[in-house]
């Protein structure tokens, strides 16, 4: 006999009040719905609702001085970005950024592809120069700053090599000079974050298949052409991916900028990410630096896409 | 490709990029909407500025009358004991702080704690961060002087105007008042009171009295047509500098901020003196002036010149290394730099150090001297706190005659600024017998940083532009212009009507004799 829930569920025989809710409840359609909705809510709280917000806010004419609530603030439309766009300021930081970042990951993927090609062959005490050499990427941002910082200043061990080992008569004044302020604030970031391209391409070259070195080396090739002809090319994929994540990690230089030079002398070492954080922060307009962040992430999305395409082919 | 098909086993459907955004742009719609309407709706009334005062509270000190005004909040039930008041300030005035508190909750027997913040500059962003979101978290800001104006206009501390009718802090009059005109700038916004000054941050001026005692003086005399002294003007002092500047025994002139955030301080003072002013009536910048120019091109000559790279390169903390290992003849900074200056545990030059008043420019026979103030704490009351009339009260306790004096005179970032201080034997101790009367003086030449709405702003586009200017990049009158460009775009972007009123009421705190010499040049 049918229960009477089953009854009032459709069961029993009897037409249910509700025929499509109760066919939705019993069938696999509600658990599908019901089950992921936490994950959804947490999405949407983390990355929807705020993306919204900072849209919102570069659309308005809106400082936390102005004394007016957020949501009160008068639409501003495109203005900002009109703005935006022409700041030189902007501009400078953006050209700066690129610059340091292309450089520095030129020579972090240089030097990481070096020792992981090195690190290939056995020899005494690998395991503990592996672990060594991973050591500058678990340091916080901050103390790998402070190290460089230190080392740099007038009276640093730099300059005091340089006086005493190459006859200078004063120390170089790093942090004056643009180019070489901005120097050493990429020799802290390659220090810092080549392990991490040699972690990849380490953990690449050894996943790639052997048989076709070794018909590469049956048939008499060098070990240049084997490394041009068949690891570079194998390796391709990985190597874009290491150098999306670390280009795009990069481009977001805040921490080294902030605590080795401020961004200065002037805004000649200022990154983009200080440039924002200034204008959110200490200048209070928060509606421009929205704006500013909303074409940064436009731009980065479609460089990004741009950059994975490659993988898509080849899948 | 196994994912996906799962993915379709599960879902009975492949749940595509659209499907995913069409569902959450519905739901954040939703949210946001919702947002918006609990925004629309009427808001929780904030806690009302205090309205007409009271008489007096009763008492015979500052300190008494907060005791009592906390006992009369007790008995009308507006607070009860163990209530929790919570002091948001930086990390280097714990020690001045931190005991007064356990004093305070003894006897009033509620309990306020300290919130400390590691970075200055991150309390002027969690103090903004707290207008927007009003967590009600702070019941007491203690922040630069200068930020005073953003926190007001933003909404978030408390007009104390009334209160200081009602409780009397003795801090305008009397003779406990603060030095002038610390009595105005450390508290004064658009004429009305937002905060107590718990600070005096009046730029000091060091040197070597040991070299100085020492040095050649038919040289000097020979080379400069008078006497060596202690220099009164600024031409006097430039000379002065580079006579002690001697690279080859390892001391360098001077040490003066050319750096990222305190660049402006020597360009400043050698501005006003000369009769400068930062803005006409109008919000006009009146910066790129033959007084701004010669000033900057004054300072951009002593610092190439006569200082290490770390002036500009550096941070305020060049000044503490440099002094107090002897590797520069002079230097200013806060007075803090006295302490550690005359401390063997901190300094190589202990007993060697002389103290001096701040140069100036003569005017028709008249030595104007202007003294940068530069930031300086105070204390404001959130209006989101639980009980801000009692947040209030603590704060008249702390600056109180006796009170603040015990704790200014521990160490920390907080320096002395009622006028009977000065003479007393604990600040004498704390800073040095023969530097204290110098220091009033400077006190009482000193003009306050910009503390407009916006002034992080104006004040930051100043220092990168001279800093600029400082490492070369730029010429003096390049560097100012641009700044004028940008503070121009600030005060129409904040609301120049809003900003004159702000400014007006600004100038008439500076000290009376660079007022004078406005009047007397026409500029206002």
């Amino acid at each position: 006999m049918a229960s009477r829930v089953d009854r009032r569920l459709g069961g029993g025989g009897k037409k249910p009040l509700f025929p499509r809710l109760v066919r939705g409840i019993k069938g696999e359609g509600f658990f599908r719905g019901i089950l992921p909705m936490p994950m959804q809510l947490l999405l949407w709280f983390l990355l929807i609702i705020p993306t919204l917000i900072v849209l919102y806010l570069s659309l308005v004419a809106w400082e936390p001085r102005m004394g007016t609530d957020w949501w009160q603030a008068p639409f501003a439309w495109f203005r900002n970005y009109g703005y935006v766009l022409s700041d030189v300021r902007f501009w400078q930081a953006i050209v700066r950024t690129i610059g340091v970042v292309g450089v520095a990951v030129a020579l972090e993927f240089s030097i990481g592809l070096g020792l992981a090609l090195f690190f290939q062959r056995d020899f005494f005490g690998k395991r503990l120069f592996t672990s060594v050499i991973l050591y500058p990427m678990m340091l916080p941002w901050v103390v790998v700053g402070l190290a460089f910082y230190l080392v740099f200043l007038e009276k640093g061990p730099v300059n005091y090599m340089l006086i005493h080992f190459l006859g200078l008569k004063t120390g170089v004044a790093w942090y004056h000079y643009p180019a070489l302020a901005l120097s050493t604030i990429i020799l802290a970031d390659v220090w810092q974050w080549t392990p991490f391209m040699f972690l990849i391409l380490y953990s690449g070259l050894g996943a790639l298949p052997r048989d076709p070195v070794e018909a590469a080396l049956t048939l008499g090739a060098s070990r240049w052409q084997i490394f041009r002809f068949i690891t570079m090319p194998m390796l391709k994929q990985v190597i874009i991916i290491a150098l999306i994540i670390r280009g795009l990690e990069a481009f977001k230089i805040f921490d080294l900028v902030f605590i080795m030079t401020g961004g200065g002398p002037g805004t000649a070492t200022e990154s983009i990410s200080l440039y924002i954080y200034r204008l959110g922060f200490v200048y209070g307009q928060l509606s421009y630096a929205a704006a500013m962040a909303v074409l940064i992430l436009v731009s980065i999305s479609i460089i990004t896409r741009l950059a994975v395409r490659p993988l898509e082919y080849e899948a | 490709m196994r994912e996906k098909h799962e993915l379709k086993r599960l879902f009975g459907r492949r749940l595509g990029r659209r499907d995913f955004l069409k569902a959450a742009g519905g739901a954040s719609g939703a949210l946001l909407l919702g947002g918006l309407a609990s925004a629309c709706a009427p808001k929780a009334t904030p806690t009302p500025a205090p309205v007409t005062p009271a008489a007096l509270v009763e008492g015979a000190t500052p300190e008494e009358r907060a005791l009592n005004g906390i006992k009369a909040l007790k008995e009308a039930g507006k607070i009860k004991d163990g209530d929790t008041f919570t002091i948001m300030h930086h990390s280097g005035q714990r020690n001045n702080i931190v005991p007064a508190l356990e004093e305070w909750n003894r006897l009033t027997g509620l309990n306020f704690q300290s919130a400390e913040v590691g970075l200055e500059a991150d309390i002027y962003t969690k103090a903004m961060n707290e207008a927007v979101v009003r967590t009600g978290d702070y019941d007491i800001f203690l922040t630069f002087c200068n930020w005073i104006g953003d926190m007001a206009e933003a909404g978030l501390i408390v007009d104390q105007t009334d209160w200081w009718a009602k409780y009397d802090p003795e801090i305008d009059h009397g003779a406990n008042a603060f030095v002038p005109p610390l009595d105005k700038f450390t508290s004064l916004y658009k004429g009305r009171r937002y905060a107590v000054g718990a600070d005096d941050d009046a730029f000091s001026l060091f040197y070597r009295k040991d070299i100085m005692e020492a040095a050649d003086k038919a040289a000097f005399e020979d080379k400069y047509g008078r006497e060596l002294a202690i220099p009164n003007t600024w031409e006097e002092f430039d000379q002065w500098i580079e006579f002690f500047d001697r690279p080859d025994e390892g001391i360098r002139g001077a040490s003066m901020y050319a750096e990222r955030y305190f660049a402006y301080t020597a360009w400043a003072a050698r501005f006003i003196s000369k009769g400068g002013a930062y803005f006409d009536n109008n919000m006009d910048p009146l910066i790129v002036s033959e007084e701004g120019v010669t000033a900057l091109e004054e300072q951009i000559r002593l610092t190439q010149n006569h200082m290490y790279e770390d002036a500009v390169t550096g941070d305020w903390s060049v000044a503490y290394t440099r002094f107090p290992e002897g590797s520069v003849f002079f230097a200013w900074a806060w007075a803090s730099l006295g302490k550690w200056a005359q401390d063997p545990a901190t300094s190589k030059i202990a007993g060697n150090v002389g103290y001096m008043e701040c140069p100036g420019t003569m005017h028709d026979g008249t030595l104007i001297r202007a003294v940068p103030h530069v930031v300086g704490w105070s204390f404001s009351v959130s209006r989101y706190g639980k009980c801000p009339e009692a947040a209030y009260c603590w704060i008249q306790w702390f600056t109180g005659p006796t009170v603040g004096l015990d704790a200014i005179a521990r160490v920390g970032t907080l320096d002395t600024f009622r006028r009977p201080w000065f003479d007393d034997a604990k600040m004498k101790e704390a800073y040095g017998a023969e530097f204290m009367p110098i220091l009033l003086k400077l006190t009482e030449n000193s003009f306050a940083d910009l503390g407009l709405r916006g002034a992080n702003e104006y004040l930051d586009k100043l220092n990168l532009n001279l800093q600029q200017a400082f490492a070369g990049q730029k010429g003096a009158e390049q560097a100012l212009r641009d700044t004028a460009d940008e503070w121009q775009k600030i005060t129409d972007r904040l609301g120049r009507l809003g900003q004159i009123e702000a400014w007006r009421t600004e100038r008439a705190n500076y000290p009376q004799h660079i007022q004078d010499l406005w009047k007397k040049l026409g500029k206002f």
